[in-house]
């Protein structure tokens, strides 16, 4: 007895403490930060591996309840949309081998065919008293406006019609805080700047900062008003974003006879102001403030992963052909994002240390992702694809990289309520999925 | 007679299928001989029995008869980990491992002042499984190094009063490091690593031995470093099929270092009954510094790695005493403090060490004139919050090392 007692070595796990919060009803409102999105479409693996679900899980151990999601059915490969203005589902990526116009095999996210049509993405879930207010595409003033589900709006968002108490009058807040909240998760403002940055800045536009601010002062005294308690997600870089990291600005690598070709064409139009050499070059992308309305990418300027790449390699996009603003985010536009970027943010730490509210400092994860973190012997970074942070749309995160956030939000919660709530263990989620 | 010498073979033949392991202090084994392991592994100035073959082969040139000596020690070794972010509990998975001492010493004639020996004994040695899925499963899933040294040996009487040995050692070995690598497929099942080689190395162990007076004894020993070289090991990946040539199995070279080991003895003899020991070991564990794997083919994903140990140089202080009941009965005590050579930030899970008390006991009984049975029980325990810079691992590791020994003695 005393040899089985001496070779087994104990260690006390601490009790999770509630602290200053209350657990008892838990709404989370917010966008894709959430993690509901992934590989470019709203999916149910996703669902249930978001940051909603897995804080939700979390909170559980002090006495929260469990999180009610308007689950995707699982008979739908996924609901994705290009814009709200879209009404073509597209499914969820997964990576397998692709051949390319060249006949050159490699790893690449593959979109299969959809197997849900628009209806079905806006046909109602069960009602329920949803708890997961992820709401892809809402922006923060968005996110206060009644009718938001109403087809006959124009700000209309399919993806709340889905599961809105009341499809031609709700808002998300009010739906939100039909539950009663004790304490919420609000993520609001990444979709204020990912649309405009994922479309190359050619259409959509800033959440412009006093919009913002107006949103958050709303949506904040709402959600407190009952002396609710709360913890609010800041705004990461989306350029730093695999989306917009991928393809160089000088990726387009030429040999002497391109080299050729290019300079006879553009020798003749361009005055000299477009050259190429042997070797990487920068991509050739219309601009229409360039003295022939097109002028090749600078060191820092960013080509998206919505280019179509066999149209680079084999028919002379970005070259021949230069590449339309929407693929392109200027170093102007990357500018203005960031800088908006940095004043929301500004305002959301304020709201927070005026309201005693704790705060996410997702900028500054996103920016560990991005320099490469290891996590438990686990390197993870921010690298399409191999980095295993991000998801294949390159723009939302794996379930790991939703772990790591969740841990974030654990983090800041611990420290704003002296809670002690535990942390996931990271390594328990997947990443990219390898053929 | 005969039977005994039975018994002796059989013991052998089990002890060559053994294997070598234990942690104590870094990978080091301090289980050689179980009448000094009843006093904590100190009594290098104690003759008594072959094994000071290894503990000094000075004092091996004063045991005076011909003998035959083996033993195993077999060790339970049990580590808890919590994770400090996440509380999540682990518990290692460990075999029992059997770090063995084998040792035969002759004297060419009664009256020589020389003795000839031979010892085959595993002084490193480890074996640690942690748990599938564990939360440091991409650090390291197993790793089992085990060495074991062949050193022939001789030991001179220069006076009455003064011995000395020198032997030369052969040290094999083999390591086997599996761990899982975060790449998963489509069935949820993750990539995994097996590093798998063959090493070997070699080395020497002298020392010199010093009656001071009629009581006191005292003892110098020195057992140098050996380089164990991985030559031609072995590295199999288990990844999903579309990342196969980013993982391509194939040759590696590594090495580890066994560091050098320096030891003062005394011995202490209050009266017939009673003897008492103590030993200092200084052990050169700053020959650790990195545990590099260099792959013979390297790709993005596959580069050599080289990660950082930094061990530093230690002490053990060990106490020891032994008390004869009578002919046949001797009964043993003895109390260790070993301090790690593991810095902070550079405690890994494969070696989660910790400064540590050892407590021992022993007992000695002689079946026949010639035949004489030894046993020991070691105990020690030890705790360590621990960080390490390179896995982020984080959190307190508990360990607990059980190891009873038994050796048998033959005379002639």
């Amino acid at each position: 007895m005393i040899f089985i007692f001496s070779c087994k070595p104990k260690l006390k796990e601490s009790k999770p403490i509630t602290g200053e919060m209350n657990p008892a009803s838990v709404v989370f409102i917010g966008g894709n930060g959430l993690g509901n999105y992934a590989d470019g479409a709203l999916n149910l693996e996703a669902q249930k591996n978001s940051v909603s679900n897995l804080l939700a899980q979390q909170l559980g151990l002090v006495g929260g309840e469990k999180l009610t999601q308007p689950l995707v059915g699982n008979q739908f490969n996924g609901f994705g949309l290009s814009s709200l203005n879209s009404t073509v589902v597209t499914a969820k990526s997964f990576l397998d081998n692709k051949v390319d116009c060249k006949g050159i095999t490699s790893l690449s996210p593959i979109k299969p065919n959809s197997n849900a049509t628009f209806s079905d993405l806006k046909a109602s879930v069960p009602s329920a008293s949803y708890t997961d207010f992820s709401v892809p595409f809402a922006k923060s003033y968005q996110m206060l406006l009644t009718g938001y589900g109403n087809p006959g709006n124009t700000y209309y968002n399919p993806f709340f019609e889905r599961f809105a108490k009341n499809k031609s009058t709700s808002s998300i807040i009010d739906d939100a805080l039909s539950t009663n909240p004790s304490f919420f998760v609000l993520q609001p403002g990444l979709h204020d700047v990912l649309q405009y940055a994922v479309n190359g800045g050619a259409s959509d536009s800033l959440t412009s900062e006093s919009r913002f601010n107006n949103a958050i002062d709303a949506l904040v005294n709402r959600l407190t008003s009952n002396g609710a308690k709360g913890v609010i997600i800041n705004v990461p870089d989306v350029t730093k974003f695999p989306y917009f990291n991928t393809i160089p600005y000088n990726g387009l690598t030429l040999d002497q006879t391109k080299v050729n070709d290019l300079t006879l064409v553009y020798n003749v139009i361009s005055n000299g102001s477009i050259s190429f050499s042997v070797g990487a070059n920068a991509f050739v992308a219309f601009d229409p403030s360039a003295p022939i309305g097109a002028r090749q990418l600078k060191d820092g300027e960013m080509v998206t992963l919505g280019t179509p790449l066999d149209s680079v390699k084999c028919n002379f996009l970005g070259s021949l052909n230069p590449f339309e603003n929407r693929m392109v985010l200027s170093l102007t536009e990357i500018a203005a994002i960031r800088t908006t970027i940095a004043a929301y943010n500004d305002k959301l730490k304020g709201v927070c240390q005026q309201k005693n509210l704790a705060l996410v400092d997702a900028f500054t994860f996103y920016n560990s992702l991005f320099n490469g973190i290891i996590y438990n012997g686990n390197t993870i970074n921010a690298q399409f694809v191999k980095g295993g942070a991000f998801s294949l749309d390159g723009i939302n995160l794996n379930p790991i990289g939703n772990a790591l956030l969740t841990n974030e939000c654990i983090k800041a919660i611990n420290k704003q309520y002296k809670s002690r709530i535990p942390q996931l263990n990271a390594n328990q989620y997947p990443g990219v999925v390898f053929p | 007679m005969k039977n005994h010498l039975s018994i002796f073979k059989g013991l052998f033949i089990a002890l060559s299928l053994a294997s070598v392991t234990l942690k104590a202090q870094g990978f080091q084994v301090n289980l050689q001989g179980q009448k000094q392991q009843g006093m904590a592994s100190a009594g290098s100035a104690f003759v008594q029995d072959e094994s000071l073959l290894f503990y000094n082969p000075g004092s091996a040139a004063f045991v005076m008869k011909n003998g035959l000596n083996v033993g195993v020690s077999p060790t339970i070794p049990n580590t808890v980990y919590l994770d400090s972010a996440a509380q999540i509990m682990s518990r290692t998975e460990s075999p029992v491992s059997t770090p063995f001492a084998a040792y035969a010493l002759f004297s060419p004639k009664d009256t020589s002042r020389f003795r000839i020996g031979l010892a085959v004994y595993t002084p490193f040695g480890s074996t640690v499984q942690w748990p599938s899925e564990w939360i440091g499963r991409f650090a390291i899933t197993r790793l089992q190094l085990k060495t074991i040294f062949f050193q022939p040996t001789l030991s001179y009487q220069v006076t009455n009063r003064i011995g000395i040995g020198a032997g030369f050692v052969n040290a094999i070995g083999s390591v086997n490091l599996q761990k899982d690598i975060p790449v998963i497929n489509s069935n949820g099942v993750y990539g995994r690593a097996e590093l798998d080689g063959r090493a070997n190395g070699y080395g020497f162990n002298i020392g010199i031995y010093i009656k001071a007076t009629k009581q006191l004894n005292l003892a110098l020993s020195y057992r140098s470093q050996v380089n164990m070289k991985v030559k031609d090991g072995r590295a199999n990946f288990y990844v999903p099929e579309g990342l196969a040539p980013n993982f391509p199995n194939g040759k590696f070279t590594s090495s580890l270092p066994l560091p050098q080991v320096f030891t003062f003895g005394t011995h202490y003899q209050i009266n017939e009954k009673i003897n008492l020991v103590a030993d200092i070991n200084y052990v050169g564990w700053k020959a650790y510094d990195t545990l590099a794997f260099d792959y013979e083919t390297n790709t993005t994903s596959l580069l050599d790695t080289k990660s950082p140990r930094l061990y530093e140089n230690t002490f053990a202080f060990r106490l020891g005493g032994q008390y004869t009941v009578n002919e046949k009965f001797q009964f043993r005590a003895g109390a260790a403090y070993g301090i790690s050579p593991v810095q902070q930030g550079y405690v890994t899970p494969e070696t989660p060490d910790a400064n540590r008390f050892i407590f021992t006991a022993g007992v000695s009984y002689l079946i026949a004139t010639n035949l004489q049975v030894d046993a020991s029980m070691y105990f020690t325990q030890f705790t360590r919050a621990a960080i390490n810079y390179e896995s982020n691992l984080r959190g307190t590791f508990k360990t607990a090392v059980l190891a009873p020994g038994i050796s048998i003695r033959y005379q002639f």
